[in-house]
């Protein structure tokens, strides 16, 4: 043809002008000074409308699909600086053009690339608008187009990468790695609808979509290790609130895989500096992440099994249904999230993904999840990271929780909850209460509530028996309720002013109704103390009715405050009216035997 | 007081001389805690609630806040705080331009927060102090960038990077970390100058993907009370942190944002952001029972810091400044939003109690068993 001479002047300058366009747009712009953000990225725009009507013309003149893609590409290039530059409806014109002239060849090599940006882009425009609905239009046809493309896949119809439209003549240099472009495009399709799935609030879809996200990323190698695995944990923690418990210990698992792999790579490798050192760091900080997600599985697995077995007791449930997790998870029809490409089964054999019912079953899951703890406890010792090193603590210590609950035998449960009490005690006398006064509170309170624990059982094995308490088992009762009042007390008196050592008119609501029912139980431990002596007893009794008095007295200056504690303040209520009446009667009765007692030596 | 949560205050400025010049209209309005920004042409309105709105638009309305209402409101509390022997944070956040520098800094006439804070410290200690009761101030300066550490007062070392800890006694605590003595504001200001010139260039340029670079200065108060018979001392340590924060600038729109998870439903571009979307997943609870689960932190440092100016009796205040422009209008709508969540940020060291409802159902039996005691009497 005549016009074949011209064309190849005219391709030559269109390339050139792309060239241009590419280092305008992927180098100057980084270096653009401040007072003039834009001004690389106006220059491109300038070059490509040039383009534009260049390609025009020759779509226009030959219907060729080389060229309405290289217009694609123009198209796309435009609306993309036009979106960088602020200016979104001309943006979103240029990108409508972009897909609407292009999705009669959507399924061309040459086309597909160009297409997907395209929608990736206009899902991006849309959520920046607030309208994660009509993104989510966008990029769910991005992803429709990518599973059509791949579908009919064969060796020779790779995607035409953009500048490949844009080649006149063979590349001197080999060209960077664009294979993988599509891929990498669809790998983007799915972290953006994890997120769009996110702003509409279907997390279980966003969850599933960033499963996808992470397994592609394994796929394509590209991927930074420690950032992977903490991720897989992470979302492993969303699992399992969902009752994903096989997902949850598969992410998990797969997480300890990436790490222990890129720990080996760095044994390795070589190297004192810094930077290596940094490296080491980093896994170890992360690792001992990792760890404590472990042991987080651990736990919601004894308190979910813990929690089934209750409510079943209260229905009572004749099946029992140990095997199956299926009636209680959450996860709808996206339960298929697994990673194919790793194997996984030495982790994941460690530990079981079923609901326990047997004490030998949950003791098999606290041991796991006390070895996950003691290794995190490595990384976050007392003293670099207290905060973190007393989680931990507390983690355990509700591992012992679970564990006594499925114990049987009440002197081994008794024993369990003693564990606790010297672990949290031992970190407790190692805190300043100055830095880390709420912490210290919450430990005071659980100490509180253990003591307590430990001393119902005694009790309860107390009444079991016909024969008299020893007095060994008498001052065992007396001990643990005075540690448990101790405990309590000392987090109500964290609770007073520090200039006027008064306890507020007004508490925090976060502190409310933990204030109040620690008046409460303290108020009936007093009344649990056994003592002969009823001088003795007198006394307790009144600082039962004190405690029980401070809560009623409180409601009635807080109105705001019932509602917290409606169930505790009618028994206080009954209690501050019955128990003066039975001080009364003691008192009487203290004074009748100190009158005897007076005409037994007169 | 004591408080787990953050007190977050607004600053409107008022126009500056290009914006007078152009006409431009105000689409900040303050009515008591309550923030109301307009948008011109879409007609509606977003209403934002905080501790505190400083209305200082315009000096000669009767809600004017000038700088001196500013520290009354804010300051005074942290140096009281201070003198207690408990610690002290000021967040400042706001984009350039916005009055950052002005609410905190402010000019000779005009002191902000920080020069009215040492002000007042060393005219109290002038006051206070006698031959029992001594005091000292110190003070470090450092540099948060890309979750590194860097002493801006040493200039031998803020290369390196420093660890941040928490020690079981001593508190959390920046190992390493020069702590320089002054007497006065002017060393303080001379002190700051300097640590200004070490402060990582990059974090500057806008164009950056990661220009995160937050400030902080910390005054470290020690008092000593002697008892002159015994010679015995007792010395308490407080501190008050003055945190400069990154703001997102026009990077954001730019959309070279790096590490920040983007406002509502705004997509973030880069991969580099899905740790921080899973982590937003994870934490996002069904049913509040937060220590059920455990989602490692991102932004370890600065989080550290918030974590540990939380609750028990230290006292932590945002700042965010706002201008009243309509074409400053998106950065405007970022700052109340970020402000908005920081309300929202609490020391989740609340304590868990154990269901009580065996006990309850105890004593309710005895109540009826006094009952019964009590009718046979």
């Amino acid at each position: 043809m005549a016009t074949h001479s011209m064309n190849k002047e005219v391709l030559v300058d269109l390339q050139e002008k792309y060239d241009k366009v590419r280092k305008l747009l992927d180098e100057d712009s980084k270096r653009d000074p401040p007072s003039e953000p834009y001004k690389s990225k106006y220059a491109a725009s300038v070059i490509l409308t040039d383009m534009k009507s260049i390609l025009v013309k020759l779509v226009e003149d030959s219907d060729c699909l080389k060229f309405k893609a290289m217009l694609g590409v123009v198209s796309l290039n435009l609306g993309l600086v036009s979106v960088d530059t602020e200016e979104l409806s001309t943006g979103e014109e240029q990108l409508m053009n972009c897909v609407d002239s292009l999705c009669d060849d959507a399924l061309k090599p040459e086309i597909i690339l160009i297409l997907m940006t395209a929608l990736n882009q206009l899902g991006i425009l849309w959520s920046e608008r607030g309208d994660p609905q009509k993104s989510k239009e966008y990029l769910d046809r991005a992803e429709k187009l990518y599973e059509e493309f791949t579908a009919h896949l064969s060796s020779s119809t790779a995607a035409v990468p953009f500048h490949d439209l844009f080649r006149t003549s063979s590349p001197e240099m080999p060209q960077p790695d664009t294979e993988n472009m599509l891929e990498r495009l669809y790998t983007l399709t799915m972290y953006y609808l994890a997120q769009v799935h996110g702003s509409l609030n279907d997390h279980v879809k966003s969850a599933a979509y960033c499963h996808t996200t992470l397994k592609r990323q394994l796929e394509s190698k590209d991927f930074d290790p420690v950032d992977w695995a903490l991720n897989s944990a992470t979302l492993s923690q969303f699992f399992m609130e969902k009752n994903g418990f096989s997902q949850a210990r598969h992410h998990l698992a797969a997480a300890s895989y990436i790490l222990d792999q890129y720990e080996s790579d760095l044994n390795l490798q070589e190297g004192n500096d810094e930077t290596f050192e940094a490296k080491r760091e980093r896994l170890r900080h992360r690792s001992a992440d990792v760890a404590r997600c472990w042991a987080k599985y651990g736990l919601m697995l004894l308190s979910n099994s813990r929690e089934r077995l209750m409510s079943e007791e209260n229905e009572n449930e004749e099946e029992a249904s140990g095997t199956s997790n299926s009636n209680t998870e959450e996860l709808g029809d996206v339960k298929h999230l697994w990673f194919t490409s790793l194997e996984l089964s030495c982790y994941e054999d460690q530990i079981t993904d079923k609901h326990i019912l047997v004490y030998e079953d949950a003791r098999k899951v606290f041991v796991d999840a006390q070895k996950w703890l003691a290794k995190a406890k490595q990384y976050y010792t007392l003293d670099e990271h207290a905060s973190d090193c007393v989680q931990i603590v507390q983690d355990l210590s509700q591992l012992y929780k679970y564990l006594a609950f499925f114990e049987e035998d009440e002197k081994r449960q008794s024993r369990m909850h003693k564990r606790r009490v010297d672990h949290l005690e031992s970190v407790l006398k190692e805190l300043n209460p100055q830095y880390y006064l709420l912490v210290c509170r919450q430990l005071w309170y659980e100490l509180g509530e253990t003591y307590s624990d430990i001393l119902d059982i005694k009790l309860q094995r107390l009444q079991m028996t016909d024969e008299r308490p020893t007095p060994h088992a008498l001052w065992k009762v007396n001990h643990l309720a005075q540690q448990s009042i101790s405990n309590f007390s000392k987090f109500i008196e964290s609770l007073r002013d520090a200039s006027t050592k008064k306890m507020p008119a007004r508490l925090n609501e976060d502190v409310l109704r933990p204030a109040l029912i620690a008046y409460f139980r303290v108020g009936r431990l007093y009344s649990k103390i056994v003592t002969p002596d009823k001088v003795v007893q007198l006394q307790y009794l009144g600082k039962s009715l004190d405690a029980y008095q401070f809560l009623v007295d409180y409601c009635r200056n807080d109105e705001g405050a019932k509602k917290y504690v409606s169930v505790e303040l009618a028994v206080c209520e009954d209690m501050v009216k019955l128990l003066p009446l039975k001080l009364e009667k003691l008192k009487h009765e203290v004074q009748q035997e100190g009158q005897e007692w007076k005409h037994v030596h007169e | 007081m004591a408080t787990d949560k953050i007190k977050v205050a607004v600053r409107v400025r008022p126009f500056n001389r290009r914006e007078l010049e152009l006409g431009t209209q105000c689409v900040v309005q303050m009515e008591a805690q309550q923030t109301i920004l307009h948008h011109l042409e879409r007609k509606q309105s977003k209403t934002f609630a905080f501790d505190h709105c400083f209305f200082s638009l315009e000096p000669t309305t009767e809600k004017f806040a000038s700088q001196e209402i500013v520290f009354d409101c804010l300051g005074r509390d942290i140096l009281d705080n201070a003198f207690q022997g408990y610690n002290a944070c000021i967040f400042a956040y706001g984009q350039t331009g916005s009055g950052k520098s002005y609410t905190m800094m402010g000019g000779q006439d005009n002191k902000g927060i920080i020069p009215r804070l040492c002000d007042s410290l060393f005219d109290l200690i002038a006051k206070q102090q006698s031959l029992e009761l001594t005091y000292k101030v110190e003070v470090s300066y450092m540099e948060i960038y890309n979750e590194k550490v860097h002493d801006l007062l040493d200039p031998k070392t803020n290369k390196q990077s420093l660890k941040v800890r928490e020690h079981n006694v001593l508190g959390p605590y920046v190992d390493g970390l020069s702590q320089l003595a002054v007497t006065s504001f002017q060393d303080i200001d001379n002190l700051m100058a300097e640590g200004n010139k070490s402060r990582t260039v990059a974090a500057t340029n806008m164009n950056s993907e990661s220009s995160r670079s937050h400030a902080v200065f910390s005054v470290v108060l020690t008092q000593t009370l002697t008892d002159t018979k015994s010679g015995v001392s007792g010395e308490k340590v407080s501190r008050m942190s003055l945190v400069d924060l990154a703001g997102s600038e026009r990077a954001v729109k730019t959309g070279a944002v790096g590490d920040r998870l983007k406002e509502g439903s705004n997509i973030n571009k880069s991969l580099t952001t899905l740790g921080l979307v899973i982590s937003k997943l994870a934490d996002q609870s069904s049913g509040g029972k937060n220590k059920d689960k455990f989602v490692p932190y991102r932004d370890s440092v600065l989080t550290w810091l918030l974590k540990d100016n939380l609750g028990g009796n230290s006292k932590t205040v945002m700042v965010a400044t706002i201008s009243p422009a309509a074409d400053n209008y998106e950065e405007t709508l970022s700052t109340l939003r970020y402000a908005d969540r920081a309300k929202r940020i609490v020391n989740h060291a609340v304590v868990n109690e154990d269901p009580n409802a065996r006990i309850i159902r105890e004593l309710r039996q005895e109540v009826e068993a006094l009952k019964e005691m009590l009718k046979n009497a």
